[in-house]
C-alpha cells in the first residue's frame, strides 16, 4: 500500500512539474521566448510519431552531446567539431583516408559603414566543399565581378545559398565581418589614393 | 496518510499525463537544414522524405553530394524517385547496402508527416514569414 | 509505524528534489564577439590589385517561394499507410505498382526484368498469404524477397533516359567548371605553358563529349579538373587578396547604396520580429519612418539623375535603420 502511494505521488509530481516550474524574473533576455533546441524527433513536427521506422533513427541530442555548442541553428559549432577532430566526415566516397584539397586563400571584402570588413577563408570551405560547387554557378572567380549584400545574403542567393539554409545563419554577424584591422585598412587605402 | 483506492489514482497521473501533453507547442521545431522532399510523395500516397543534413554532414563532407554525386542546391530540385536510387544514382549511390543501409528500409527515409510541403526548414526567409505571423 | 514514516518522508524529499530538477533555468548565449578569422600571420603576401572595377549587372532579388509555404500543411492527406502501424506489406505493395521503378519496368522490353518483376509479384503474393496466416517471419521474408527481386529487374532494364540526361547535364556543368577556374588561371599567370597544356585538353573532353562517349568524357572531365584546381592551389596558396570598394560611376554606387539600405531594412525585420513589442517601440517607429522618409528623396533625386545627392541621403536612410536596430536592443557598430 505505501510503495503504491509512493507510486503514484511520483507520477502526480513529476508530471506537475513543468507546470509547477517557477520562470526566473531575473534571466538573460527576458522578452525573448526561449528556443527549445534540438527536440526529439517525434515532437520536432515534422517527422510523423506514427512510423514505424522512427525507433531506428538517431536522435539528434545524442550526436551532438559532445561537440562544440553555437547559439544558432542546429546549435553545433562544426567547424569546430571539423578542427578538433571529434567528427571526421570523409572527403571521398570510397577512400576513407583520403585528405582533403583545401585552398588557403583569403579574400577581404570591404564594406561601407562601421561593420568590420568581410574576410572569406576559402579554407574552412575547401575543407567542405569542392571548387565546383561555387563556382562560376554562384560566384565568378573574378575580383569585382561578384556583388554580394546582406539583402542578397537573406533571400538566399550568393552566400545565403548556404549560409541561412545548411550553414550558420546572418544572426552571427562577427563570423563573416571578421577584419579587426578596418582603420589601418581605410588608412592605407587613403595612402595609396594620394600615391596616385 | 492519504488513503487513495488504486484505480481512481491511475485515472488521475494519466489525466495529469493527457494534460501535459497539451501544453506541447504545435510548432514546428525540427533540426536547422532537414529537408523535406514532397515532390511524388504525396501522390503516391507515401508518406514524405525527410533528409536530415546534420547526420549526413557528420559523416561526408558537403563536396561528395553535390559534386561528386551531382545534388543541386535546391530542395525538390533533383527530382528524385525510386527508379533513380534503386539504379544507384543519388540516395541509391550510399544507401545500397554497402556504405549506407539498403533502399529496402522504407519507413526510415519516407518518415515525413502526411502533406508536409517540399522546404528547407529553418532557413532564414522562412524564420523572417513565421516570426511576422506569430507577431 | 515510525519506518514507514520515515520512509515517506525520505520519498517525499527525493521527490521535491526530483521536481526541482525540472526547473529549467535559461541560460544567457554565449557571445562570440571575441571570435575572429584572420590569418594574416601566416600569410605572406597581401596584394593590393590594381584597380580596376569591373561593370556588374545589378541582379533583380526574387521573393522565393520557399518564403511563402508554411512549414505544415493545414490539411493533411491520410491513407492507409500513414495510419496503420504495420504497413510494410503496404509499402512493398507500392514498390511494385505505383513506383517509378515499378513503371520503368513494366515498360521494359528485356524478358529478364519481367521474369524477376513477376517472381516479385509472386513473392507479394506469398508475403499476403503469410499475412492472413498470421505468420509474421514468412510475411517479412518474402517482403523482402519481394524487394529484391524488384531491384534485380531494374538492373536487367534498359538505362532510363533520366539517368543518360543527368549524366549530360553533370558532364556540362563540369566543363563549366573547367571554364571558368581555366579562365581564372590564365587571369593570374597567363605566361604559363600549362595554360596550352590546359586548353588542349578541355576541347579534348568536348571533341570526347561531342561524340557521346559519356562515360569517358566523364572520367576525363573530373581528371582535367583536378589537376587545374591542384595547379590554382599551387599559385594562390597562403595568399590574402583585397577587394576595395571602387566604383565606376555614381549610378553604381547609388545602386550599392539602395542595396545596403534594403538588407538594413530586412535585418531590422529579422532581428526585430523577435518580439513585436520592441518593434513597436515609438523610438524604433520614428526611426524607421525617417529613413523612409530619406529613402524616398533618395530615389526621388536618382530618378532626377542626381545620384551623388541619392547616395548621400541613402546614407542617411541606412543610418535610420542602424538607429532603428540598435533601439531594439541588438548591438550593431556606426
Amino acid at each position: 500500500m505505501n510503495t503504491k502511494i509512493n507510486i503514484i505521488l511520483f507520477l502526480i509530481l513529476c508530471h506537475l512539474s513543468p507546470v509547477i516550474a517557477i520562470e526566473n524574473p531575473n534571466r538573460f533576455n527576458r522578452l525573448f521566448t526561449p528556443e527549445v533546441t534540438n527536440p526529439p524527433l517525434e515532437e520536432d513536427g515534422i517527422h510523423d510519431p506514427a512510423n514505424g521506422g522512427i525507433v531506428t533513427l538517431q536522435q539528434p541530442e545524442s550526436a551532438f552531446k559532445k561537440l562544440d555548442k553555437a547559439t544558432s541553428g542546429n546549435h553545433v559549432n562544426w567547424v569546430k567539431a571539423l578542427e578538433s577532430e571529434k567528427i571526421s566526415p570523409r572527403f571521398d566516397l570510397n577512400d576513407p583516408t583520403m585528405k582533403p584539397m583545401a585552398l588557403d586563400l583569403n579574400i577581404v571584402r570591404e564594406v561601407k559603414g562601421s561593420m568590420p570588413n568581410v574576410i572569406y577563408p576559402h579554407k574552412q570551405h575547401t575543407l567542405w566543399l569542392d571548387c565546383s560547387n561555387c563556382h562560376p554557378a554562384i560566384f565568378i572567380p573574378q575580383k569585382g565581378a561578384n556583388q554580394i549584400s546582406m539583402a542578397e545574403i537573406i533571400m538566399g542567393q550568393k552566400c545565403g545559398v548556404c549560409h541561412g539554409r545548411v550553414a550558420f545563419g546572418v544572426t552571427e554577424c562577427l563570423r563573416c565581418h571578421s577584419d579587426k584591422n578596418k582603420e589601418d585598412f581605410e588608412k592605407t587605402n587613403l595612402a595609396q589614393e594620394s600615391n596616385e | 496518510m492519504i488513503k487513495i483506492k488504486n484505480s481512481s489514482a491511475l485515472l488521475l497521473s494519466t489525466a495529469l499525463l493527457a494534460g501535459t501533453t497539451l501544453f506541447n507547442s504545435s510548432e514546428v521545431n525540427a533540426e536547422f537544414g532537414d529537408i523535406v522532399i514532397n515532390n511524388y510523395s504525396d501522390k503516391a500516397g507515401m508518406r514524405p522524405v525527410i533528409f536530415p543534413h546534420w547526420f549526413h554532414r557528420i559523416r561526408f563532407r558537403c563536396k561528395i553530394c553535390h559534386s561528386d554525386l551531382g545534388f543541386e542546391f535546391k530542395a525538390g530540385g533533383n527530382k528524385i524517385n525510386m527508379l533513380k536510387i534503386i539504379s544507384g544514382k543519388y540516395c541509391g549511390a550510399c544507401h545500397n547496402g554497402k556504405i549506407a543501409w539498403s533502399v529496402e528500409n522504407c519507413n526510415l527515409c519516407h518518415s515525413a508527416k502526411a502533406g508536409t510541403p517540399t522546404q528547407v526548414h529553418k532557413n532564414t526567409l522562412q524564420t523572417l514569414v513565421r516570426d511576422k505571423k506569430q507577431n | 509505524m515510525p519506518g514507514s514514516f520515515s520512509l515517506h518522508i525520505s520519498s517525499v524529499i527525493l521527490y521535491l528534489s526530483i521536481a526541482a530538477c525540472s526547473f529549467q533555468p535559461i541560460l544567457p548565449e554565449s557571445t562570440e564577439a571575441n571570435e575572429t578569422r584572420t590569418n594574416k600571420k601566416e600569410n605572406t603576401q597581401i596584394e593590393y590589385e590594381p584597380q580596376k572595377p569591373v561593370r556588374v549587372e545589378i541582379v533583380e532579388i526574387q521573393t522565393m517561394n520557399m518564403a511563402e509555404k508554411p512549414a505544415i500543411n493545414k490539411k493533411p492527406v491520410k491513407n492507409e499507410i500513414q495510419t496503420s502501424s504495420d504497413n510494410t506489406l503496404l509499402l512493398v505493395e507500392k514498390l511494385l505498382s505505383v513506383s517509378s521503378a515499378a513503371k520503368h519496368v513494366q515498360s521494359s522490353q528485356n524478358p529478364l526484368a519481367k521474369q524477376h518483376y513477376d517472381q516479385a509479384k509472386q513473392y507479394l503474393q506469398q508475403a499476403h498469404q503469410a499475412q492472413t496466416k498470421g505468420d509474421k517471419f514468412t510475411r517479412d521474408k518474402t517482403i523482402s524477397l519481394a524487394k529484391m527481386a524488384l531491384f534485380k529487374a531494374v538492373q536487367f532494364a534498359d538505362k532510363p533516359t533520366e539517368l543518360e540526361e543527368k549524366q549530360k547535364k553533370d558532364i556540362q556543368n563540369r566543363i563549366k567548371n573547367i571554364t571558368a577556374l581555366l579562365d581564372a588561371y590564365h587571369r593570374i599567370s597567363p605566361n604559363s605553358e600549362k595554360n596550352t597544356l590546359f586548353k588542349q585538353k578541355l576541347n579534348d573532353v568536348q571533341r570526347i563529349f561531342k561524340n557521346k562517349q559519356l562515360d569517358l568524357a566523364e572520367k576525363k572531365a573530373q581528371q582535367l579538373f583536378v589537376d587545374i584546381k591542384l595547379a590554382l592551389i599551387d599559385l594562390r596558396n597562403g595568399q590574402t587578396l583585397v577587394h576595395s570598394l571602387n566604383f565606376a560611376n555614381p549610378a553604381d554606387e547609388y545602386h550599392y547604396e539602395i542595396n545596403r539600405n534594403n538588407s538594413h531594412k530586412m535585418l531590422l525585420e529579422l532581428f526585430g520580429n523577435q518580439n513585436a513589442k520592441l518593434v513597436s517601440n515609438s523610438k524604433v517607429q520614428t526611426h524607421i519612418e525617417q529613413a523612409i522618409k530619406l529613402r524616398n528623396q533618395a530615389e526621388q533625386s536618382a530618378m532626377e539623375n542626381a545620384y551623388q545627392q541619392g547616395i548621400k541621403l541613402l546614407e542617411k536612410s541606412t543610418k535610420q535603420y542602424i538607429r532603428a536596430i540598435q533601439a531594439t536592443g541588438v548591438y550593431v557598430p556606426g
